[in-house]
């Protein structure tokens, strides 16, 4: 194989960085966004009238949670994209 | 032959696919056969039942290593055709993203049948509700591994569009994003659907108000899933 | 008398038992006799192979019918066309074995479905849900038929379960929208609304999650059928190939075909039933709460 260029590399190891980024970052939010409904459903099954009021709570941290896995994909997006 | 790289990364790819690929699920069947071994032993008497939940669990967390063999066996009796250099760094990329992709789900799905069988066993009656709801929640589960399978078969037979050192790194990227992306979710998902297994198992009446409450969560949790799918289609088509 | 009836009732079980295993163990020993005979190669895995190449390079649309697809599925068409004819023969009020035998199969998922939705939607989706289960579970169990050289299941085809679980999603959705109204449906794409005082006002950031929330599940129900239908066949080829297709096979075909076809075949219909009863929505499940 030729040598590879400057530019090409960059963009290669943009490329692969962009890949572990949203690997990786799926990880932590996956496995906390499973915890909380896991949480969710015993309070939900124990105390089913108040069905309503939990489920709103865990809208709620699923929202904030959701988001560090939108950051992980902004970041990846911008790698792909961004880098030229 | 003998100094065919293409075969010698297909091999490789292989071997990686379905070693790694193996993991997740055998440690979530030997854990579904834990569960049932000590629901036995508390309740010899519904054994029919819990050894029926038990293999039905087996036989659903088992298609997950089934993915990663199918990959191996594809990657190791299909010759590639005329194909670029590229080309060897798609079939690496194809065997990280089912060997990775499989663990989650593997673990997730485990974890739900093994407290399925344990609810059985220790209340009996909720044995018709909670076979239906250890399947379903099973299934929801196994779809990151089903992206990660995905992504690898389109790695292996789509015509690559561009071509380059870059373009091949990132295939690779492709291979990696979605195989590490399918853990995380997968073992949310399944530990999720797992505690709200034996919450059913404890209060059948219940299920109604928690299968909707569940679904609605793991449907969240499985969005990172598919941002990780997305992504790795977008290096794959747009890098 | 409760003697010679138990006893009666005794020998019927045995020899409905004995039939039964008897005739999976000719089967197998008939297959075990006559697959080292039949034609049977790897040329069978590049041929699906083949195939899969054909669907991800999105070649020509309608350049190439996958002729043994088609055909098998006209056969468990046939099939099934021919088995609902037997069933309707003639409704009886006390029903007889015959009608007895329908009825139960039909219970099983109008029993699901009304647990789920409420008695008048369930009465609407239960043939849908009937239909697909004996779909699915027909096109797996046709592999025990593997000795014939133009027999195949027909959802080893990619076509098949996508276009099935395309049918799930619009099936799903068309009864959201015919239910819900079209206001409340879309509504849910833009859950959870952020709530200022007694004013919400639709999170617009939540939208393209939601959207692509609803490909990723059409895409993972259909994948999940495919990959476990064409991994089985795979499968059971190579390994056929390995061993020259000595004693093993048909115990692959039993595992792989008939035990995980029918799982499969139930998680799909499950899968299908469950998309339509969130997307309908609480409402129909607090009626019948109230009915238990």
């Amino acid at each position: 194989m030729e040598a590879v260029s400057t530019g090409e590399l960059v963009k290669a190891l943009a490329v692969i960085s962009a890949g572990l980024c949203m690997g990786i970052g799926t990880l932590g939010p996956g496995i906390g966004e499973g915890i909380t409904a896991a949480k969710a459903c015993e309070g939900v099954s124990r105390e089913p009238q108040n069905a309503g009021v939990i489920t709103r709570t865990m809208l709620v941290a699923m929202a904030i949670i959701e988001s560090l896995g939108i950051y992980a994909l902004v970041i990846a997006l911008l790698l792909i994209f961004v880098v030229k | 032959m003998a100094t065919d790289p293409f075969m010698a990364v297909s091999v490789c790819a292989a071997a990686f696919a379905i070693g790694m690929g193996a993991i997740g699920p055998s440690l979530g069947i030997g854990r579904i056969g834990s569960a049932a071994l000590k629901s036995i032993h508390y309740q010899p008497a519904i054994s029919s039942a819990l050894m029926k939940n038990m293999l039905i669990g087996m036989a659903v967390t088992e298609s997950s290593a089934i993915f990663a063999l199918v990959t191996a066996m594809i990657l190791l009796f299909t010759p590639v055709a005329t194909a670029g250099w590229e080309k060897m760094y798609a079939i690496a990329g194809a065997g990280l993203s089912i060997g990775f992709g499989t663990l989650g789900s593997g673990l997730g799905e485990g974890f739900i049948a093994s407290k399925a069988v344990e609810s059985v066993g220790r209340n009996p009656e909720s044995e018709p509700v909670i076979t239906r709801f250890m399947l379903l929640t099973q299934a929801i589960t196994e779809s990151p591994a089903v992206f990660a399978l995905v992504i690898s078969l389109s790695l292996l037979f789509v015509d690559l569009p561009k071509s380059g050192f870059a373009y091949a790194v990132s295939l690779l990227a492709t291979g990696l994003c979605m195989g590490i992306g399918a853990i995380g979710p997968a073992i949310g998902e399944g530990y999720a659907a797992g505690v709200a297994c034996e919450a059913v198992g404890k209060k059948p009446s219940s299920f109604p108000v928690v299968i909707r409450t569940l679904l609605l969560g793991m449907a969240l949790a499985e969005s990172c899933g598919v941002y990780a799918m997305v992504v790795a289609l977008c290096i794959m088509y747009f890098a | 008398m409760q003697a010679i009836l138990e006893k009666a009732s005794n020998l019927i079980a045995a020899r409905k038992k004995a039939f039964i295993w008897g005739s999976i163990i000719a089967l197998c020993l008939f297959e075990i006799i006559v697959s080292p005979f039949v034609h049977s190669s790897m040329a069978r895995v590049t041929e699906h192979v083949e195939n899969m190449k054909v669907i991800f390079g999105i070649a020509i649309p309608f350049g190439g019918i996958n002729a043994k697809v088609l055909l098998n599925t006209w056969l468990i068409m046939a099939l099934m066309i021919i088995f609902a004819l037997i069933g309707r023969r003639k409704f009886e009020t006390f029903p007889g074995r015959r009608q007895g035998m329908f009825e139960l199969v039909y219970e099983l998922f109008y029993n699901l479905a009304q647990e789920s939705l409420g008695e008048r939607m369930a009465r609407r989706y239960t043939p849908y849900l009937l239909t697909l289960f004996f779909f699915i579970l027909l096109s797996d169990w046709v592999l025990s038929f593997y000795l014939f050289p133009w027999v195949e299941e027909p959802t080893i085809s990619l076509n098949t379960t996508l276009a099935l679980g395309t049918i799930a999603f619009f099936v799903s959705h068309i009864t959201a929208i015919k239910e819900k109204g079209f206001l409340h449906y879309i509504s849910h794409y833009f859950e959870p609304m952020i709530e200022i005082g007694p004013v919400k006002i639709p999170n617009i950031l939540f939208f393209p999650i939601h959207v692509i929330g609803e490909l990723g599940k059409v895409i993972s129900h259909s994948f999940r059928l495919f990959g476990n239908i064409l991994g089985g066949a795979i499968i059971y080829v190579v390994v056929s190939a390995l061993i020259h297709e000595m004693i093993l096979p048909p115990g692959l075909i039993l595992f792989l075909g008939i035990f995980i076809g029918t799982i499969q075949a139930f998680v799909f219909t499950l899968l299908a039933l469950t998309y339509i009863t969130i997307l309908v929505g609480p409402e129909e499940e607090e009626g019948e709460n109230h009915g238990h």
